[in-house]
């Protein structure tokens, strides 16, 4: 008698866990993994420069605007200029944050669009990625095999931002570019003002872009 | 009756050095090998107090959830595989609460994630850089340093390549990597002594191999042995002294900038002598000769440093610190390799 009364609710309740994993499972698979996410980036980036018009210099221009373009929707300069910046960034105004993020953007571009398009026969392999328990960052560790065969290994380190996963940091054989940036940042402005650190970064930027 | 040969005994000796350090040099690797720990401790980033103990209550949360090792705690009579003994009073919040009757009775065996102490953040908590900040080693030369580094970029980029422009105009790239690989050959002894002296013997024994290997075929100068799959993964760098003074926790002090050789450290300079010591053309006759060849094959080699170098000081907006913090960090990594 009382198993029969019971029995409703444990079908009921049944039901809901059913409903609950099946929307839980939708929404998994409707956000992709940040390593899913990053491989299209990369494959896009690369798919662009490996372009034969992209490397022959007379017809680089429009190529080199898809290529800003595709590197910033997957790369966000705003989290890597606060991050370099370090504590000194609230202090920076909007303008001159702008102005930082801009000029330290193309700085990284330049330098390193220059040097892909060096190694056209680079190989990128995904080898892992781990995430923190929160979910709220990841890190993708790749390994890029050079033409002589050299390998080095590479990580992307990423954060959920507009419903998708944006690159904060690239690791380099282990070393983080942030953290190199940062130190040379917090010397510079040790004794010189924001304006001055800007101007630095985008006279170095202007001088890759013309290599 | 027949007497046991001396080489019986020295296999036996051998055998039982690896036994016994063959655990030990594991735990040291397990800083650089273990993913399972990232998965779970990172969010425990932090740099408060409360951050710290959060993370202890985070890991002691999963070792409730493993059984195996948590039976051992709080027995009287627990086996003692696990070997760490703790007098302290409970280390985590969760055994805390519960008051005297899960207070652990003597004798109790504490365990512990690998290497993490009570409140330590694990190494590397894909953070914000929030708390690690400023330069990784001690300046107190940075004048002098400056005016060195600026003397060598001149010189590296200004005469050494272009000088090694012509070198590759000259010779074809056969003849370049075949010298390239006969010093590394020649500077087998550093590996090898240096790997014996941290306790790495498998990857000393594998640096032997190679040795006798690409010696016997083709006198160094190709490098055969490399594609080999060998029993331990070996860095292809190579050990050196410096390494091994970072593996006996030996740390940098403070930065200095050589001149021609760079980047380094009292650490890395001290490195260098012991290097210099185990290098053969060290004891070789006439020396003048000697220390030719050893300019000549180390001018050859620059094809692997000068792009690096140039790459660097292109991308960075001050290219000394760049260079400080990369050479350090570089070099910290391959003590940990």
């Amino acid at each position: 008698m009382k198993r029969n009364a019971l029995f409703p609710a444990f079908v009921l309740s049944s039901f809901l866990g059913a409903a609950v994993l099946i929307v839980s499972c939708a929404c998994a698979q409707a956000a992709p993994s940040a390593r899913e996410v990053l491989e299209s980036e990369v494959t896009a980036i690369l798919d662009i420069i490996r372009k034969p018009a992209y490397a022959n210099p007379a017809t680089r221009g429009p190529l080199r605007a898809d290529l800003e373009r595709e590197v910033r929707k997957g790369f966000d300069f705003d989290e890597f200029s606060s991050r370099t910046a370090g504590p000194r960034w609230q202090q920076f105004t909007a303008e001159q944050k702008r102005q930082f993020s801009n000029a330290f953007a193309d700085l990284l571009i330049n330098t390193y669009a220059g040097k892909i398009s060096g190694y056209n026969g680079e190989k990128v392999a995904y080898t892992g990625e781990r995430t923190s328990a929160k979910g709220d960052r990841a890190e993708v560790l790749t390994v890029v095999t050079l033409k002589d065969g050299k390998k080095v290994p590479v990580a992307y380190r990423l954060l959920p931002k507009d419903g998708t996963w944006k690159v904060y940091d690239v690791l380099i054989e282990n070393i983080s570019l942030v953290k190199n940036y940062r130190t040379q940042f917090q010397d510079i402005l040790k004794n010189a003002s924001p304006e001055d650190l800007i101007a630095r970064i985008r006279a170095k930027a202007d001088e890759t872009a013309k290599k | 009756m027949r007497r046991a040969h001396p080489l019986f005994a020295v296999i036996v000796l051998a055998a039982m050095a690896f036994l016994f350090c063959g655990p030990a040099q594991a735990k040291e690797r397990g800083v650089s090998m273990r993913p399972s720990a990232y998965g779970e401790d990172v969010s425990a980033g932090g740099s408060s107090d409360a951050d710290a103990r959060r993370a202890d209550t985070v890991s002691h949360r999963r070792y409730r959830a493993a059984p195996a090792d948590h039976e051992l705690r709080g027995r009287t009579r627990a086996p003692r595989r696990i070997t760490t003994r703790r007098a302290e009073p409970a280390p985590s919040l969760t055994y805390a609460a519960g008051g005297a009757a899960q207070a652990f009775l003597p004798g109790a065996i504490t365990v512990r994630h690998k290497g993490l102490s009570a409140g330590e953040i694990p190494p590397d908590e894909l953070d914000d850089y929030a708390i690690s900040g400023g330069p990784v080693i001690a300046d107190p030369l940075e004048p002098w340093n400056r005016f060195w580094f600026r003397f060598n970029d001149i010189l590296y980029l200004g005469i050494l390549k272009p000088v090694y422009r012509g070198w590759e105009y000259v010779t074809p790239r056969e003849l370049r990597s075949g010298l390239k690989n006969f010093l590394h050959n020649v500077l087998f002894p550093v590996r090898f002594v240096n790997n014996l002296l941290q306790f790495r013997f498998l990857e000393a024994g594998v640096e032997f191999g190679r040795f006798m290997m690409n010696t016997m075929i083709s006198a160094g100068f190709m490098d055969l042995a490399k594609d080999k799959k060998t029993i331990v993964p070996v860095d292809p760098d190579g050990e050196d002294f410096g390494q091994t003074l970072g593996y006996w926790g030996i740390g940098h002090g403070c930065y200095i900038v050589w001149p021609l050789l760079g980047p380094s450290s009292i650490r890395e300079t001290v490195g260098r002598v012991g290097d210099w010591a185990a290098t053969p053309f060290t004891y070789l006759q006439p020396w003048e000769l000697a220390w030719s060849v050893n300019g000549g094959l180390r001018f050859n080699d620059l094809d692997s440093v000068l792009p690096m170098y140039e790459d660097l000081s292109a991308a960075s907006v001050d290219p000394y610190i760049a260079m400080r913090e990369a050479y350090i960090n570089y070099r910290n990594e391959h003590v940990k390799k």
